[in-house]
């Protein structure tokens, strides 16, 4: 409820309050489609890192395979990323990493094959029941996550898809070691800031607007919503999957429709909050 | 052999000179022999004057010495005397000491034992020395080394003392001899006290009551071949786990230049080692050797170097120093005013870290706080703690990126008294609301830290972005929280290897007692303090300004198993709260004693405020080493607010566990054990038992045993002229004496001069053509 005052009180959309233009009330115009700024284009980290404030990174993959409706790594980027950290800093105390010329907060894109992942120590990652984690992949992402990384998947649907993803994270996690686990209600991260019951489902706009409200992607394969975590020796979340979910998409596209806004977004949002101080926290 | 000389010219040894009144026994006789003396000089003089080819040089010398030779005459026929007291026989005790330490068996006494001396000089029957004293005085004989006893003889010495109390044993024999004619006392040692007293008050006692003390110096000033520890600094207590950085002082003879080993053994098992080139003789070295206290309870650590060819003492080649593991869990207060990776990298450093607990409050909204690691549910559940027994409840504070203005005008005083009386440890961390930038000028922490911040400057956005390399300075090379390898040399290396870190405050002034242990280096080469400390009040605070040294795990360059960043936050944290006092402490005065010593118990005591407390019930329980048990009560010492103090004795050899509670209007005092919910009894060990003490500075101290006989008026000898010592001790005037006269005419040296005085005469005659 905290949340969804906030966001309401906020007056408008996370990113809109960046550039100033929900004011006077004149409508804004579409930045996602039109992107004057070039903030869909791939952004990777410069040679120094502006800052040390708060950041977060998505891996840029190679897909093996395709999703309806995804769009491989790029799904859900940049503004689930760019959303989250605006909220995260109206939130919460945390100093995001900002970028006062373009207006915006800092994302990053990187590769698996980038040492420049170990600088950033939150990674998300969408879609991903395409992901295909190339063998020189391997290491790097094992060792991010085992020195302290913090890895979240989201946004991927049905059976196929996890058995994808649950086959490549495999690979890098080999699950006789590190076996994914549901995670419960209970778990530390569902109460960082915000106390979730469940990891609630969430669909992507366009789908939930064409569906009558549906918000199972791959009916009834995908019914189910699934918070599933790998942990390390000391039962830290290294790798968090939600599942059958599109968190991302409340945060990217809370200004698309209100009644979506109003209610998706606050679940996502808590979620990714919670989800991020977990990550600078554990 | 100057003794002897001086004897055979002048008759007498010096001491009847140095006691002795000089007098002329004048009769008339006298008078009439100077007469003629004078009218024979007077011819001389006259006949001198008239010889006709003589230079008047020549009759000038010739003149001089004739009267030179009469002169001696006269003064020989006015009869000069020596008047002295000398003790009358048999009438006077002498007290002879007998050093029967351990170091007496040290080989350096013409290649045999100390101990073989004083059974040669001091057998009864043989020896010519006892008999010499025996003929003028009655002999006591006494043995000394911890304790001082009468003896009949030397073979009662068994030279195994552990210990060298020469004040005591001085004192108990003046005691003894108390109304007693005595001459003198004769000191028979090699002057190695083990004690670390003053025996200022002996000496004054002594002389008041007229005790010559004759010391007797055995064995060698100097060892020719011999490898010592001198000393080694070690903390009284430690946690469990820590890695003790240890600086021993080795001084040898014989073995400049050499390579040896210094071991550090826990009960036997090796748990450091280092080598060190040996320095040319009588120069100390300082060797740092790393050791770690894996076992909890009282740990005898030994610090050792194998004993080396041609050693003649071989048991000073280790020192033993106790401490205290504890196997505790100290509990540190993590403030982070600001959701940030450092938060997390610095609780997973030390996850592992049994002996440390991180209770963190992470400041996640204004009045929001999220709580890990706490004790009990509603703990900390209103954010940073608003009295100072919540507060000094903790033994360090660590203070993230959060501004001066979170803390009400009490807290940040509060936080202030922590460090100053409470004597916590502070460790303020770099970031956007920290020091300056925090807003912290003019407040009480600002006076904690160790960093000199405006007190007019308010609370800003940082305008400053400095990459770091980061290097120890000299300070930190030296020092146990910056050695992040296995030795120094492996340290010093691997700092330069470590990436970059990041600091966004200003760079501040050091303060006076500041010490920087790292400093960074910024890409225009301006070098800002990294790690910085300074003691303040009882504790002590820490300023540490990078605000990623999570790179330090996480960067590509350092592997996955590297535990460089674990290693440096265990061991800044356990630092943090190293020595940081408890509400009850207990310490006793001395960590050996032998058996039968009296061990001395102290111990403070403050509220939960850290407030002394002078009316509180202290009780320490004795455990001895066979388990049964004594309770002994400490009573307030009235010296200094909130200190008790008590005495029991030591029975058998071993270690005494000494347990510590207090109790007042009925309420226990002192530290509460979380999960029983009991006050934490302070633990303290003694160990009763031989040392090797005695085998420390094991040569003939000559300069303390010739300070002892000077202040008291005797005199000290070395095992070549101690042959005088009897009719040393016969003119000391002391005791029942008698006045002899010593006639001074007949002395060889009176014939020798008058035989050269002529004899230089004649030749200068028969030189100069006038005979």
């Amino acid at each position: 409820m905290l949340l969804a005052a906030a966001i309401a009180a906020s007056g408008g959309y996370a990113y809109a309050q960046l550039g100033g233009t929900s004011s006077g009330g004149a409508k804004p115009p579409d930045l996602f489609k039109t992107d004057p700024e070039g903030f869909t284009r791939a952004r990777f980290p410069p040679a120094e890192w502006p800052d040390r404030d708060v950041t977060i990174c998505r891996v840029q993959y190679n897909s093996v395979r395709s999703e309806r409706d995804g769009s491989g790594w790029k799904t859900d980027y940049p503004y689930s990323e760019i959303n989250l950290l605006i909220r995260l800093g109206e939130m919460t105390t945390t100093s995001i990493s900002w970028d006062a010329e373009q207006k915006r907060p800092n994302t990053w894109v990187v590769r698996l094959t980038d040492s420049r992942i170990y600088e950033c120590p939150f990674l998300i990652a969408s879609d991903v029941g395409t992901i295909g984690i190339k063998d020189e992949e391997i290491t790097m992402l094992r060792e991010y996550l085992l020195k302290g990384g913090f890895l979240w998947v989201d946004d991927f649907w049905g059976t196929e898809a996890w058995t994808q993803w649950a086959g490549e994270i495999g690979k890098v996690l080999p699950p006789e070691e590190y076996p994914i686990e549901d995670v419960s209600a209970a778990d530390p991260i569902m109460r960082e800031m915000f106390d979730l019951e469940k990891v609630p489902q969430i669909t992507n706009v366009t789908f939930w607007l064409k569906n009558n409200g549906k918000t199972s992607e791959r009916d009834e394969d995908s019914a189910q919503v699934h918070a599933r975590a790998i942990r390390d020796a000391h039962r830290r979340i290294m790798v968090l999957m939600t599942h059958n979910t599109d968190v991302g998409d409340s945060l990217e596209r809370e200004r698309e429709n209100s009644d979506y806004s109003r209610l998706f977004s606050p679940p996502g949002y808590a979620l990714g909050i919670n989800v991020l101080l977990y990550s600078m926290t554990q | 052999m100057f003794e002897r000389l001086f004897q055979a010219l002048f008759s007498y040894r010096p001491v009847v000179f140095q006691q002795g009144d000089f007098r002329f026994d004048i009769t008339t006789a006298s008078f009439v022999a100077a007469g003629i003396a004078a009218a024979i000089m007077a011819a001389a003089i006259l006949t001198y004057r008239s010889v006709q080819n003589g230079r008047t040089r020549d009759r000038v010398v010739l003149t001089a010495l004739r009267m030179a030779a009469l002169a001696l005459v006269v003064f020989c026929l006015f009869r000069p005397t020596l008047v002295v007291k000398a003790a009358v026989p048999q009438q006077n005790v002498v007290a002879v000491l007998l050093d029967d330490s351990r170091s007496m068996q040290i080989a350096d006494w013409n290649s045999q034992p100390r101990a073989e001396f004083l059974r040669q000089q001091f057998a009864a029957g043989t020896s010519p020395l006892l008999k010499a004293l025996s003929d003028r005085f009655l002999v006591r004989v006494f043995r000394f080394s911890a304790t001082a006893g009468r003896v009949s003889s030397v073979k009662d010495l068994s030279f195994g003392g552990s210990q060298t109390k020469i004040g005591t044993a001085l004192d108990g024999v003046r005691e003894e001899l108390a109304g007693l004619p005595v001459a003198g006392v004769v000191l028979v040692t090699d002057g190695a006290d083990t004690t670390e007293g003053s025996i200022a008050n002996t000496l004054l006692n002594l002389k008041a009551d007229k005790l010559p003390v004759f010391t007797v110096g055995v064995g060698s000033a100097k060892l020719p071949r011999d490898i010592q520890i001198d000393r080694v600094s070690t903390p009284r207590t430690v946690l469990k786990g820590a890695s003790l950085l240890v600086d021993a002082i080795i001084t040898q003879t014989g073995y400049a230049g050499q390579t040896v080993t210094l071991d550090v053994e826990d009960d036997g098992r090796i748990v450091g080692s280092q080598k060190v080139q040996l320095p040319i003789d009588g120069s100390p070295a300082t060797v740092r050797v790393r050791a770690t206290a894996s076992e909890p309870g009282p740990r005898v650590f030994s610090f050792r170097v194998a004993p080396q060819q041609g050693e003649v003492v071989t048991q000073n080649n280790a020192r033993e120093s106790l401490v205290e593991v504890r196997d505790t869990r100290e509990k540190i207060l993590y403030f982070e005013g600001e959701p940030r990776s450092e938060m997390k990298f610095v609780r997973r450093a030390v996850v592992d870290d049994k002996n440390l607990q991180i209770v963190t409050l992470q400041r996640t909204a204004d009045n929001k706080f999220l709580r890990l690691d706490v004790d009990t549910p509603d703990q900390l559940l209103g954010g940073f703690p608003k009295t100072r027994d919540e507060l000094f409840a903790f033994r360090g504070l660590i203070l993230g990126s959060v501004e001066a203005a979170a803390f009400s005008a009490d807290q940040l005083q509060m936080i202030a008294d922590f460090v100053d009386r409470r004597g916590g440890g502070l460790l303020m961390l770099g970031g956007a609301r920290s020091f300056a930038e925090g807003g912290y000028g003019g407040t009480p922490v600002a006076d904690a830290l160790p960093l000199l911040i405006d007190p007019h400057a308010r609370a800003s956005e940082p305008t400053t972005f400095a990459r770091l390399k980061v290097l120890p300075t000299r300070a930190g090379q030296a020092h146990a929280v910056t050695q992040i390898a296995g030795n120094e040399a492996a340290s010093a290396a691997r700092w330069p290897d470590l990436p970059q870190v990041t600091a966004i405050n200003a760079p501040l002034a050091l303060k006076p007692a500041a010490t920087v242990l790292l400093n960074g280096t910024d890409e225009r080469g301006r070098s800002i303090p990294a790690l910085v400390w300074q003691p303040y009040g009882r504790g002590k605070s820490i300023a540490f300004l990078p605000q990623d040294s999570w790179e330090w795990q996480m960067h590509a360059s350092i592997p996955l198993e590297d535990q460089t960043h674990e290693n440096f936050w265990r061991q800044m944290l356990r630092w943090l709260v190293a020595d940081v006092p408890s509400p009850l402490e207990a310490n006793a005065t001395t960590d050996r004693v032998e058996p039968g010593e009296a061990i001395t118990v102290e111990a403070t005591l403050v509220d939960p405020t850290f407030v002394e407390l002078n009316d509180a019930r202290v009780m320490a329980h004795v455990t001895r080493p066979g388990g049964s048990t004594l309770d002994v009560p400490l009573q307030w010492t009235g010296e200094r607010d909130g200190q008790y103090r008590g005495t029991f004795v030591s029975t058998v050899p071993g270690a005494y566990e000494v347990s510590v509670d207090a109790e007042r209007a009925g309420k226990p005092i002192g530290t509460i054990d979380p999960k029983t919910g009991k006050v934490i009894e302070y633990v303290t060990y003694v160990r009763a038992g031989a040392g090797d003490a005695e085998y420390f500075d094991p040569t003939m101290h000559e300069t303390p045993l010739r300070r002892i006989a000077e202040d008291t008026g005797g005199r000290f000898y070395t095992t070549e002229n101690i042959a005088g010592l009897p009719e040393d001790i016969s003119y000391a005037g002391r005791g029942v004496t008698s006045v002899e006269e010593r006639e001074l005419w007949n002395m060889p040296i009176i014939l020798l001069m008058l035989v050269g005085l002529v004899c230089a005469e004649w030749g200068y005659r028969r030189t100069v053509g006038l005979s």
